[in-house]
């Protein structure tokens, strides 16, 4: 077996605010390899974009700061880098997809331009050649008539061709890894099937990896081969995605899974209560207090994730202390 | 489908209707840029007409700019259009005046989409429940703290928290404020524009429960504006699908799930992401983007996205709402 393509060990991102420190990823354990996409999912502010923008340090600091963990890409340590070494990895070998594609590209320059640019900052590629690539991406990503499209600016098109677009820049240095963060939640529901399936279909033929952060299960259950469910800066659950939906162990994912609306109309089972306030979590178990199978351990003492594995899966990472 | 109603408390057979909209029509004028002579039309709600019954669901699906909020407004008297009418308790909405307009203001609320900005950040959570009360005038000043308390009650917050400002709430309880100063006038109707769109997903499951609870202990009825397929199938008892200002398909919960008739509602029931990776389906693809409603495709709305599209018979005219099956309102030529 060959060692994976980014792996990433217990990272601590904490943000110190005035009142206090915020813990927002608080030790996360990933491996993505080659070719494999892996779904970050949870609801908002449990830590799973702290922790893909940790990958390339992005995480605006002050406040935010990593403390402790190693990001290993292609067995280096990002973390280590110098910020000129780590130029050359990001938008180059590890590049991302936002949320918001309008507020991501830059209204007064064209697209063409735009994606250009990747090439000619890392590549040192003439202008004239970027330009024709930039061509050749569009293409690739489905926008018809790319030869006169360059010209756009990113206000002419709709979301779903600036996503496109967006796709175009991350892909133009042929990156290993693309990090997409939440890339279809501002999409109305036919442009998000279209997206998803050019993300595949780009993954195919170009043996992209995918770390791709999303709130919606549904979307994990369609695009990704492995899952893990963060709450409250941990990982509570880390599998294939068939085990995940046929068996989860973790009370917080099926709790998630209850909650979701069902055809037959019955009365949904939400999870109770509220998130715990990131600078106020509880002692123990973070679940603890919305959990309905809580016990007294629970609330004394934090489980370890620990590889539950079995009945056809390789790999099941639970934290529970019912599953200890 | 008749066990499904029982399920659900309801005969769609015996309704009463209580809010009627007939041939709703909506245009604004757009400005087609300064130099420009002509001005441009916007046909938002275009030609719609369909009621409310009571005590049960109506859901409304479709993409962004489809004209589902500008019905929400038409529907509130926040807009008026430029031919229809809206038919409620027997008098068109748009003629009334005076005491029966405040009438109406009562019968008829809105819960929106995001609790953030539809709340005063400057008034606690009593004052922003209590407020239509004093205004309505519906209790004397004396009692409305005690309503308020049994309003919080009612939609599962703390007595306690009334003195606290929306910014110490979640987005959750501020969406549970927001039913509740909707429900302060007991009115019939409520129009949920996205209500548990900004929502997560556990607190989503929390909110569609109240929801549902609070109709069948009032009786009330729902107009519920979503674009998430899943939530509107889960507690809707009949469905509308808009396209670009028009309803495309009208039918039962069931009806429209399981067998939808116009090949827009296929695309779209096709393109929602199903939450089981066992589950293996067909996805219709839509080629493009949604046309911009200034300028709609010639002939059926549709057309231009529409894997069935037969050129000598959809770029003629638009299709009609015709009811195909009972009960079964589609605007499709080919099927």
């Amino acid at each position: 077996m060959s060692s994976p393509l980014l792996e990433i060990k217990n990272l601590k991102t904490y943000f110190y605010v005035r009142e206090g420190i915020a813990k927002a990823v608080d030790g996360v354990d990933l491996t993505i390899d080659r070719g494999e996409t892996l779904a970050l999912v949870g609801e908002s502010g449990c830590g799973k974009s702290v922790t893909a923008y940790s990958i390339l340090r992005l995480v605006p600091s002050p406040p935010g700061k990593i403390v402790e963990g190693e990001i290993l890409f292609e067995g280096e340590n990002l973390l280590g880098l110098a910020e000129n070494k780590l130029r050359e990895i990001r938008g180059n070998k590890i590049s991302m997809v936002f949320q918001d594609p309008l507020t991501s590209l830059n209204p007064v320059f064209k697209i063409g331009m735009q994606i250009a640019e990747m090439l000619q900052v890392h590549r040192n590629t003439p202008k004239k050649e970027a330009l024709e690539s930039a061509v050749q991406l569009l293409k690739d990503v489905g926008i018809p008539s790319p030869e006169q499209r360059i010209h756009d600016y990113p206000h002419q098109m709709s979301g779903g061709m600036r996503q496109r677009v967006m796709i175009a820049m991350a892909l133009a240095c042929e990156p290993q890894l693309i990090i997409a963060d939440e890339p279809t939640t501002a999409l109305d529901v036919t442009v998000q099937a279209q997206i998803l399936d050019l993300l595949n279909h780009l993954k195919q033929t170009r043996n992209l990896a995918l770390l791709l952060i999303t709130h919606d299960l549904g979307i994990v259950a369609e695009t990704a081969q492995n899952v893990a469910v963060m709450y409250a800066g941990r990982i509570m659950e880390y599998t294939d995605v068939a085990t995940l939906f046929q068996r989860p162990l973790n009370p917080y994912t099926q709790g998630l899974l209850l909650s979701l609306p069902r055809p037959e109309g019955k009365r949904l089972t939400p999870i109770k209560g509220m998130v715990p306030p990131i600078l106020n979590l509880p002692v123990g178990c973070k679940f603890s207090t919305r959990c309905p199978h809580v016990f007294d351990k629970c609330t004394m003492e934090e489980p370890d994730l620990i590889n539950k594995q079995g009945a056809g899966a390789k790999r099941h990472l639970v934290r529970c202390w019912l599953h200890q | 489908m008749l066990a499904a109603s029982i399920e659900k408390g309801t005969d769609y057979m015996q309704q009463e209707q209580v809010l009627e909209a007939i041939h709703l029509e909506k245009v604004y004028p757009v400005s087609a840029g300064v130099f420009s002579r002509k001005p441009l039309f916007l046909k938002a709600v275009d030609d719609v007409s369909f009621a409310l019954e009571k005590g049960t669901t109506l859901g409304l699906v479709g993409e962004s700019g489809c004209g589902k909020t500008t019905l929400a407004r038409l529907l509130l008297n926040l807009e008026r259009p430029n031919s229809g009418e809206v038919i409620f308790n027997g008098y068109n909405i748009y003629e009334l005046k005076g005491e029966q307009k405040k009438q109406f203001r009562r019968q008829v609320q809105i819960i929106f989409q995001d609790p953030y900005s539809s709340l005063n950040p400057r008034k606690n959570a009593g004052s922003i429940i209590g407020e239509p009360l004093l205004i309505h005038k519906i209790v004397p000043r004396s009692e409305v703290s005690s309503r308020v308390m049994q309003l919080m009650d009612l939609v599962g917050l703390q007595k306690d928290q009334i003195t606290r400002y929306p910014h110490e709430f979640s987005s959750g309880q501020r969406q549970r404020i927001g039913i509740a100063r909707a429900l302060s006038l007991n009115p019939q109707v409520i129009i949920a524009d996205e209500p548990v769109s900004a929502l997560d997903v556990s607190i989503q499951a929390q909110i569609i429960n109240l929801l549902q609870d609070i109709q069948n202990r009032l009786n009330l009825t729902y107009l519920f504006i979503s674009h998430d397929l899943h939530v509107v199938h889960h507690i809707s008892h009949r469905v509308m699908v808009m396209y670009l200002g028009k309803l495309v398909e009208f039918a039962s919960n069931e009806d429209l799930y399981t067998h939808p008739l116009h090949p827009y509602t296929e695309a779209l029931l096709s393109a929602a992401p199903v939450a089981d990776p066992a589950y293996n389906k067909k996805r219709i693809l839509l080629t493009g983007d949604l046309p911009t409603p200034l300028n709609p495709p010639r002939g059926c709305i549709f057309s231009s996205r529409c894997q069935l599209m037969k050129p000598d018979i959809c770029l003629e005219k638009h299709p009609p709402l015709e009811e195909k099956q009972k009960g079964h309102f589609a605007a499709c030529y080919l099927k």
